[in-house]
């Protein structure tokens, strides 16, 4: 944020020595637009705002006029197709499938799915406890960065705009 | 001075145009001030509530065309709640009232009603020429009513104003004697439009320059539009879907190449962007693009048709043009004096451009002094070559996305970016900032911004020697607006009288306290100190008294305004 306390070293506007503005900021921003694109399906669907808190409100920024905003909107609501494939893999199965999660409207309906695409049963984290002991698997994902999680914990919109892909392992932790 | 009888003043004084040369005018003796004021036809009001209309009619009984500005610029943002104010009614009504001779009436950011707009219709009978900037409360029966009573309209100017559609009849409303339009914009209006009566509308108006439409109006409208009105110079395409083979489009073709004046092009609302080359033939004539609202035109489309546009000096595109095609641009436009760059994308917070394509446009376009960039990322190497490149700034307009970023490549704030702006380009007039930013951009800015006018902040600064630096070093300074920074009662009450010699100051989510204004209002009664309380939770601070959420202060001869709402309290 603009109120930490960085010290600003040198009063002098000339330089020379700049990094040059090269392959390595352009490659950054590659990365960046890859997973905007998962980003934005997932978004599109939601009104809730979340995401990067350092970032305000959606009325405050940015500063666009609100009829600029809406022309936008309009656009890509109309541009995006509503599905948004992710791979899922079982453990020990070398190939795997792909499921559209935007056909499903919640993680109760997603586990169905994938009970019936994968003949198991499926353990995620809203499960009651005596369900546990029937479990064969256990259901995580991969987020945008690169950790892998229990299915299950956040909110459903939260879980779309994070999810890159699904794994399906074996519970016997 | 005194040597000159009033008529020969006056005669001189009609060469002087701008008003800020009138207003200096007026202030080098009494007998200047009243043969100024008596002959001054066009008035400027920046802020409608630092006067009263009965006082501007008083001063300037010759008055034939006034500009009113209303709602603080942030308004543009959603920051300013509805119904703040900003009605132009009262105004509309004095000079009725006072049989003022009115022709031309240009709002920006006001409230008009259905009758605000009947009125005016009806009151002035040599009114000529509305023109309406981001304005709310009026619906097309008003547009009807200006339509019909009008008689000798030329100009209906509608930009980006929210206007409730009742669908269509208006355009009707123009009697057929109405013949004497010379520009008609109505690109922002949602709703259908007879087609008919637009065509025989333009036919009847021999003196058409400017013809903006919504999307509404289809390809095979606009092609017979432009097969009747050759001579346009401005052209606001709206629908712009059609099927490339079809007998429409190569009779389209046709009709553009007709065009031949046409200078400045906007629209294309709805797009099929595989028609776009049906333009290519006026792109070489273009001095003026706006694709702004075009998020439909990509990539390869976009860059193949400014390809054709050789002249364009003023270029409003979405970022989805990308830093690939800025450098297009760079190489092409070299006249290119105004850029603008919108996100399309601005729910998800990506934007398609990033430091290198502001780099490239500087250093293919050297006349460049007016710019508008909403980007992904910046660094201070790229922002002090475009420094170097571009010293003739007099506009610029820098907003990150993501709104505290540093540095993208060295991760330091990006004062040292911005001060190369501020040190290079004498002649700025206006900056706004984003990024990550200390007290020491503020620094800068205060040195060596010294035409400065309007200066825009958000999310930065450490400490109340931010603002004072500006407000001590800014001498020029008219209007500054700053939202989420860490000054407080300090900054505020630092210099009180510096405020006279602004228009406006506005602060929103920084950390200015309710005790803070009450001082600042006391010691200057004429400024209008307002506070705006939206929420019932307010953080209490160390003079015990809550911080304020908005307050946003004017200079005013007039006191306080009657027609704040609940939630505005002017202290």
């Amino acid at each position: 944020m603009g109120r930490g306390g960085s010290t600003s070293s040198s009063s002098s506007l000339e330089s020379s020595n700049y990094p040059a503005l090269t392959s390595r900021s352009s490659s950054l921003y590659q990365q960046n637009r890859d997973l905007s694109t998962d980003l934005r399906l997932g978004l599109s669907i939601s009104t809730s705002q979340q995401g990067n808190p350092s970032i305000p409100s959606e009325s405050d920024w940015p500063p666009i006029k609100p009829i600029l905003k809406k022309e936008l909107a309009a656009e890509e609501n109309e541009c995006n197709s509503a599905t948004f494939f992710v791979k899922v893999y079982m453990e020990g199965i070398p190939i795997g499938r792909k499921l559209d999660l935007l056909a499903h409207d919640g993680y109760h309906d997603l586990i169905r799915t994938l009970n019936h695409m994968f003949n198991t049963s499926i353990l995620w984290a809203e499960m009651d406890g005596d369900e546990h002991s029937e479990q064969n698997h256990v259901l995580t994902y991969e987020d945008k960065e690169g950790d892998w999680l229990i299915v299950g914990d956040v909110p459903w919109e939260m879980f779309l705009s994070s999810v890159r892909r699904l794994k399906i392992t074996r519970a016997d932790i | 001075m005194n040597y000159f009888p009033d008529e020969v003043l006056e005669h001189v004084f009609d060469f002087v145009t701008s008003h800020r040369d009138r207003n200096s005018l007026s202030q080098v003796c009494k007998s200047w001030y009243r043969i100024e004021s008596s002959s001054r036809q066009k008035v400027f009001i920046g802020n409608c509530y630092a006067i009263s209309p009965e006082r501007v009619i008083e001063r300037f009984p010759g008055l034939k065309s006034i500009t009113l500005k209303g709602k603080p610029h942030f308004a543009d943002f959603n920051l300013v709640p509805n119904d703040w104010g900003g009605f132009v009614y009262p105004w509309i009504e004095a000079f009725a009232r006072n049989r003022v001779g009115l022709e031309e009436l240009q709002l920006k950011r006001m409230v008009v009603s259905d009758e605000s707009l009947e009125l005016l219709s009806r009151c002035f009978p040599n009114f000529k020429s509305l023109v309406l900037v981001s304005c709310e409360g009026f619906t097309t029966d008003g547009l009807a009513a200006i339509a019909a009573n009008c008689r000798f309209l030329r100009e209906l100017d509608l930009q980006e104003n929210e206007v409730e559609d009742h669908r269509g009849h208006w355009l009707g409303c123009f009697p057929d004697s109405c013949t004497s339009l010379t520009s008609l914009n109505f690109a922002c209006l949602k709703g259908d439009i007879n087609l008919g009566v637009l065509e025989r509308l333009v036919a009847r108006s021999p003196n058409l320059r400017s013809l903006r439409l919504n999307r509404a109006v289809p390809l095979d409208t606009l092609q017979k539009i432009l097969m009747q009105s050759p001579q346009l110079l401005d052209l606001g395409v709206g629908s712009y879907v059609n099927d490339p083979d079809s007998e429409i489009y190569s009779k389209l073709v046709t009709a553009i190449q007709k065009c031949e004046s046409v200078r400045s092009l906007s629209g294309f609302l709805d797009v099929a962007p595989h028609c776009l080359p049906a333009f290519h033939s006026i792109c070489p004539n273009l001095t003026s693009l706006n694709l702004s609202y075009a998020p439909g035109i990509h990539g390869s489309e976009l860059t193949k048709l400014i390809h054709h546009c050789r002249k364009l000096q003023r270029l409003w595109i979405l970022d989805c043009i990308g830093d690939k095609g800025l450098e297009v641009v760079a190489s092409t436009c070299k006249d290119l004096q105004e850029l603008r760059v919108f996100p399309s994308d601005p729910y998800v917070g990506n934007a398609a451009v990033t430091e290198e394509g502001l780099v490239a446009i500087s250093s293919g376009c050297p006349k460049l002094n007016s710019i508008l960039y909403f980007c992904q990322q910046m660094t201070n190497a790229a922002l002090i070559t475009v420094a170097k490149n571009c010293p003739n700034f007099t506009r610029f307009r820098l907003c990150i996305l993501d709104p505290t970023k540093p540095d993208a490549v060295t991760m330091q704030p990006l004062d040292e970016g911005f001060g190369a702006i501020v040190h290079s380009c004498r002649g700025l007039r206006r900056l706004s900032l984003s990024g990550l930013l200390t007290d020491q951009v503020f620094l800068y800015i205060g040195m060596y911004a010294e035409q400065l006018e309007m200066l825009s902040i958000a999310f930065a600064g450490d400490s109340d020697k931010g603002m004072q630096y500006v407000l001590n070093g800014c001498k020029k300074l008219r209007k500054l607006e700053i939202m989420d920074c860490p000054f407080g009662n300090g900054a505020l009450l630092m210099d009180v009288g510096k405020y006279e010699t602004m228009r406006s100051l506005w602060m929103s989510s920084c950390e200015v306290t309710l005790g803070g204004c009450k001082t600042l209002a006391k010691l200057m009664p004429r400024l209008n100190v307002e506070i705006m309380n939206e929420n019932e939770l307010a953080d209490f601070s160390a003079d015990h008294t809550p911080k304020v959420n908005k307050m946003y202060l004017y200079r005013t001869l007039v006191g306080r305004r009657k027609d704040a709402p609940e939630y505005v309290c002017t202290l």
